[in-house]
């Protein structure tokens, strides 16, 4: 069961936010502030926090930088009705995504999932079509063929890549810095060479791709 | 008191004062060599010599001229004497060293003519009547003028004097060159920046003028810093103050759509879609107010605006997408100086205004070239859309942001589409 902290003052969003989570099937242990969560005398171990930034007593800031130095692989996610440039930097160079109110509830869900994912929180099987890929360990199996497809190492960078990045466009220079570590020089092929390979491998049909999309002038898309 | 000794007038004055005694000194060196040489030529100059040599020759007769050339030998060794008789006829020389310029005979134009021959000629002549008759004859002195002249003190006092004239020089120099050292080095002073951008102290080596000037200077530097520091504070108030309200807006709005879960599916649309737009209303306004404040961050950087152009379309791609635009996206490598962020959200302003205004043509298109960012639509143009509002303020926004950052903004717009240029 994922346990999500959820620390919020306004009563009328944290009931909505709560019941939505809830009904994903998570477990949400909400507070008002980080000093009643301590007082509850609740020692959690959650897989993911939720935390709005103006609270009463500790500010989310530096709930989140404090949660971070205990436990270094935990997602935070942060709520704020201030959505100034400066707070979201901030923001976002403590916690892992920042949404601002008013936000959807399917918003911070999918966001929720996400962050799940990229920390390995969940053993979920993402099924794209025909093939099954299980986020944790990131084996690839064939549904049709039965059979698991073997990657090298660059073509699970590159599935890790887009799974962390699930439904999101993302530009050559964004996958090739994230997969290589390295910065993308102009006209470089080695991204659309690898791209092609690990196509081969997952696609009914490499010259019409479906799994990994190109978006025509902008970049690829795994939709899930 | 002791200030006045700091102080580089008095400094002044001292050099100066040392300057005139200087001048004194040489005076007094001058008068001294002068007498030195009076003291040197002591005893005798030509015209003693001219008047005791008419008293001898006066006095004298004939018979005794031996004994008196003699008598002169001893005390002018260097002198020659001549002895011409009454009747003119030259009787004897004495040490003359050239004999062939004495005429034998001496009558009126032989003797003229020596006359004129010795006058302010190196030889000093004197010619006398013996006993002062002219019957008894001539008797004529013949000294080297040089034997006479004075022992010069002329070349010492000039090597005196120039010597003098040059320590001046060099002491006055001395004083300036610190001087305009110390000026100098209050100018790098006010040159440097620090990180702040504020220049630094400067240290205070005397307490003279210049570091009077130096502590004002200092004290000029502490007072900008402390300007700097308030106006920041001022900057970090005003933006905690937006940022404050911005949350107090937006809490309420939040809430309402948490209210939503209450209601049936099919009202509660319109309403979402209203609280967005209110949040992105007062998101814009409090840019707007932050950007003629001029109080927003500001951090122009070289970009690769192509790269920033591709990645904003990647993100409103699904937007245009679900709405079943068509997306055409060319792109070329392009440099431009920019603030990352504003030209993010000059980019968002403009695509979601083609989003909310511009729907109708389902088409955008967006070209990076060498020259410029076109965003191209093919919606019914902004006189037909100038009745929604809402597009004000996020194109007030997208026009300022492009004045600050020197980038031109054109707007060409007619009914069947609008093409938006941005150049650097």
């Amino acid at each position: 069961m994922t346990q999500i902290l959820y620390i919020e003052d306004e009563q009328e969003i944290a009931l909505w936010l709560q019941r939505a989570l809830k009904q994903q099937g998570f477990t949400v242990y909400h507070y008002k502030s980080y000093e009643a969560y301590e007082e509850s005398g609740h020692i959690l171990t959650p897989d993911i926090v939720i935390l709005d930034i103006m609270l009463p007593g500790l500010d989310g800031f530096s709930i989140a930088r404090k949660l971070k130095r205990e436990y270094h692989d935990l997602p935070i996610l942060m709520l704020s009705a201030r959505s100034m440039l400066d707070d979201k930097l901030e923001g976002l160079s403590i916690a892992d995504d920042y949404v601002t109110k008013p936000f959807q509830v399917e918003e911070i869900l999918a966001r929720v999932q996400v962050l799940l994912r990229r920390f390995h929180k969940i053993d979920e099987v993402l099924t794209i079509q025909h093939i099954a890929i299980h986020t944790k360990d990131l084996t690839v199996f064939d549904q049709e063929h039965q059979r698991e497809i073997l990657l090298t190492q660059t073509q699970y960078g590159l599935l890790r890549y887009f799974i962390e990045h699930l439904n999101q466009i993302l530009t050559k220079e964004q996958l090739y810095e994230g997969v290589w570590q390295e910065p993308y020089i102009d006209g470089d092929k080695t991204l659309m060479v690898h791209i092609r390979y690990l196509r081969e491998k997952i696609e009914r049909d490499a010259s019409n791709p479906t799994i990994i999309e190109t978006v025509r002038g902008i970049g690829y898309r795994v939709k899930a | 008191m002791k200030k006045i000794f700091k102080s580089l007038l008095t400094r002044y004055i001292v050099l100066i004062l040392m300057a005139m005694g200087f001048i004194q000194i040489i005076m007094v060196i001058y008068m001294f060599s002068i007498n030195f040489e009076k003291m040197m030529t002591n005893a005798e100059t030509l015209d003693d010599i001219e008047a005791k040599w008419t008293s001898t020759v006066h006095k004298l007769a004939p018979e005794n001229i031996q004994t008196v050339v003699e008598d002169w030998h001893t005390t002018y060794p260097d002198a020659g004497i001549i002895y011409v008789n009454g009747q003119g006829e030259l009787q004897q020389t004495w040490y003359i060293k050239d004999t062939t310029a004495i005429p034998a005979k001496w009558d009126m134009a032989t003797t003229t003519r020596f006359i004129q021959m010795y006058y302010n000629h190196p030889t000093f002549t004197v010619v006398r009547f013996i006993g002062d008759d002219e019957e008894k004859g001539l008797l004529i002195l013949q000294v080297d003028r040089a034997t006479f002249s004075a022992v010069k003190m002329e070349s010492n006092f000039l090597y005196i004097a120039s010597g003098a004239l040059l320590l001046f020089l060099a002491l006055s120099l001395f004083f300036f060159i610190r001087i305009l050292k110390r000026l100098v080095h209050l100018e790098e002073a006010m040159t440097i920046r620090e990180v702040d951008g504020l220049p630094i102290h400067t240290k205070v080596t005397k307490k003279d003028e210049i570091g009077a000037v130096e502590i004002a200077f200092n004290n000029m530097v502490d007072e900008l810093r402390e300007a700097k520091q308030r106006e920041e504070r001022e900057e970090q108030l005003r933006r905690e103050l937006v940022a404050n309200l911005s949350h107090d807006l937006k809490t309420p709005l939040t809430k309402m759509r948490a209210q939503l879960q209450y209601m049936p599916k099919e009202q509660t649309a319109s309403i979402n879609y209203l609280i967005d737009t209110m949040s992105e209303l007062i998101e814009n306004l409090m840019a707007y107010s932050l950007l003629t404040a001029d109080k927003m961050q500001y951090h122009p950087v070289t970009l690769r605006v192509d790269r920033l152009v591709t990645e904003s379309m990647a993100s409103w791609y699904p937007v245009f997408e679900e709405q079943d635009f068509e997306v055409d996206l060319q792109t070329m490598p392009v440099v431009w100086l920019v603030d990352k962020i504003w030209l993010q959200r000059i980019l968002d302003n403009l695509l979601q205004n083609v989003l909310r205004h511009a729907s109708s043509g389902k088409y955008v298109s967006v070209t990076v070239t060498k020259q410029a960012i076109i965003i191209r639509d093919k919606g019914q143009g902004f006189e037909q859309q100038s009745h929604t509002r809402g597009a004000g303020i996020g194109l007030s926004i997208v026009q300022i942001m492009s004045d600050k950052m020197d980038v031109q903004l054109l707007v060409d717009s007619t009914q069947t589409g609008t093409t938006i240029t941005l150049t650097q």
